[in-house]
């Protein structure tokens, strides 16, 4: 392992350095060379439960096409972004490393939001009325049925294809509600670090709720694990 | 009886109001009594079978499409910015950079009629003359249905994809817009003349995650290129005419003659 990262820097390093543009053929190979060296490869997480855990509120089809397929696909092309980044940076060719940053962007971001939002759900929900949360809670918005309120509206509000947001502010030391279009990543979009995540592009509801997603956001308390809400803002905390 | 005599009035003395008025009941059939209202599909729910199938249109046109119309109609309503206007172009327009829940519901209403006009069950491969007028602009017919699958596929997110008239440049490009948008709310030089939702509502019953086979599937197998085709033929002879799909009333043949004066002022 040791010498795949001392490896791994050294190439980084030639990488960087070279503003001296390598034949094609080099670059790709270093590229690819890089990339199975790497250990930044990334992977689809596996769940922390089974696909039909979730019912009623999401269905085990639309974990099934969540997870394996929008999911997947984010990570497959993720992965061939990086490549052809990483491509473009050995080349030293600038203009083609800024064009692949909306792939980037929409890819990485996919990834992230993804992972994040398997995690912040769970078969069974429970709330802890005391505890960093609840004070979090409380004192930012009165109660959770006030965030379930704010959070649920915002987050339905949506225009198209996004995601709704529960948010640590590490300015402000408070939490905040944000949602964002696409597959914008919460931390790097805003600087806010993400607590718990809500998906509100078609695919998370459309065949189980169809055209009606604020049943499906109102469904989704019922599911959102809020130990692992909890043990973030504890993180974001520091 | 009241707004007979009045029409009769308007059309004595004033002629303009008389033409507006009339326009506004010849297009009556989107437009009445202060409101918008849905059109039905041009062709019965099952008629795009097994492409798209009769479960997804009911959806997409009895949930989605009616509930733009139905939100805009109460966001307009006592609103004196927007509730005089009857034509949805000139709402679409006019309400991009002013009201943006006015804008999302009124261009989603526009663009979504304008999509099942640009469908048919009975989709026949295009005529000569829409292959030879696109090949000028994009070298070949195929080109033109790459590009136009690429921008229904590379749009993040929620969406669609245009073919567009450019009247200032006089030639035909493919573009995609996010969300609500629409190309001649953007730049009223352009003209749409075919679209693509790429909503996932349009075709995640039949295709899931599955965008390309949708894409593929539409070209090939469900644009209504007849339609599309005197479009484009109308636009290249005539310049552009009223953003509508309705009959040449009088307002649109003002329209087509100013259009000319200026074109021929430069």
């Amino acid at each position: 392992m040791a010498n795949k990262s001392i490896l791994d820097s050294a190439l980084r390093a030639a990488v960087n350095v070279g503003s001296s543009k390598l034949p094609t053929e080099v670059a790709k190979s270093s590229a690819a060379l890089l990339s199975s060296l790497s250990e930044t490869k990334h992977t689809l997480p596996d769940l922390a439960y089974d696909y039909n855990a979730l019912e009623p509120a999401i269905s085990a089809e639309t974990m099934t096409l969540h997870h394996s397929k929008h999911h997947n696909t984010y990570v497959t092309n993720l992965n061939a972004t990086i490549e052809k980044i990483d491509s473009a940076m050995i080349a030293g060719d600038v203009s083609a490393t800024i064009a692949l940053q909306g792939a980037l962007k929409f890819n990485g971001g996919g990834h992230i939001n993804h992972t994040l939002f398997w995690e912040n759900l769970c078969p069974d929900s429970k709330y802890k009325g005391d505890g960093v949360l609840a004070e979090a809670i409380n004192e930012r918005f009165g109660s959770l049925d006030k965030v379930k309120a704010e959070l649920g509206a915002s987050t339905i509000a949506v225009q198209g294809s996004g995601w709704g947001w529960l948010g640590f502010n590490p300015k402000t030391g408070k939490i905040d509600i944000a949602t964002l279009p696409n597959q914008d990543p919460l931390e790097a979009s805003t600087g806010l670090k993400p607590l718990l995540g809500i998906d509100v592009w078609e695919h998370a509801y459309y065949v189980d709720y169809r055209n009606v997603r604020p049943d499906y956001v109102n469904a989704i308390w019922d599911i959102i694990n809020w130990d692992v809400v909890e043990s973030r803002l504890v993180a974001a905390k520091g | 009886m009241r707004s007979i005599v009045l029409y009769y009035i308007a059309f004595v003395c004033f002629p303009e109001v008389w033409r507006t008025a009339t326009a506004a009941i010849i297009k009556g059939d989107d437009y009445d009594d202060d409101h918008f209202e849905l059109d039905p599909l041009p062709y019965t729910f099952d008629a795009l079978e097994p492409y798209i199938s009769e479960k997804t249109l009911r959806i997409h046109h009895g949930k989605h499409h009616a509930k733009y119309v139905n939100t805009l109609n109460s966001l307009i309503k006592g609103n004196p910015e927007f509730d005089s206007i009857s034509d949805l172009v000139q709402l679409m327009v006019e309400s991009r950079e002013s009201n943006k829940a006015v804008f999302n519901n009124a261009a989603q209403a526009w663009n979504h009629a304008f999509y099942w006009s640009c469908m048919t069950p009975e989709s026949d491969d295009p005529p000569g003359s829409l292959e030879r007028i696109l090949e000028e602009s994009f070298g070949s017919f195929d080109e033109f249905k790459n590009q136009f699958a690429d921008a229904g596929n590379s749009a993040f997110g929620s969406g669609w994809a245009w073919l567009v008239y450019d009247a200032a440049e006089e030639d035909f490009f493919v573009m995609h817009t996010i969300g609500a948008d629409n190309p001649h709310a953007m730049n009223r030089t352009w003209f749409p003349m075919l679209t693509m939702d790429v909503w996932e509502h349009a075709y995640y019953l039949d295709y899931q995650n599955r965008r390309p086979s949708y894409t593929s599937t539409f070209l090939e197998n469900l644009v209504n290129w007849e339609f599309v085709n005197e479009k484009l033929q109308d636009i290249v002879r005539d310049g552009p005419a009223n953003l509508d799909e309705t009959e040449n009333d009088s307002a649109e043949g003002d329209e087509i003659e100013d259009e000319n004066e200026s074109n021929a002022e430069l």
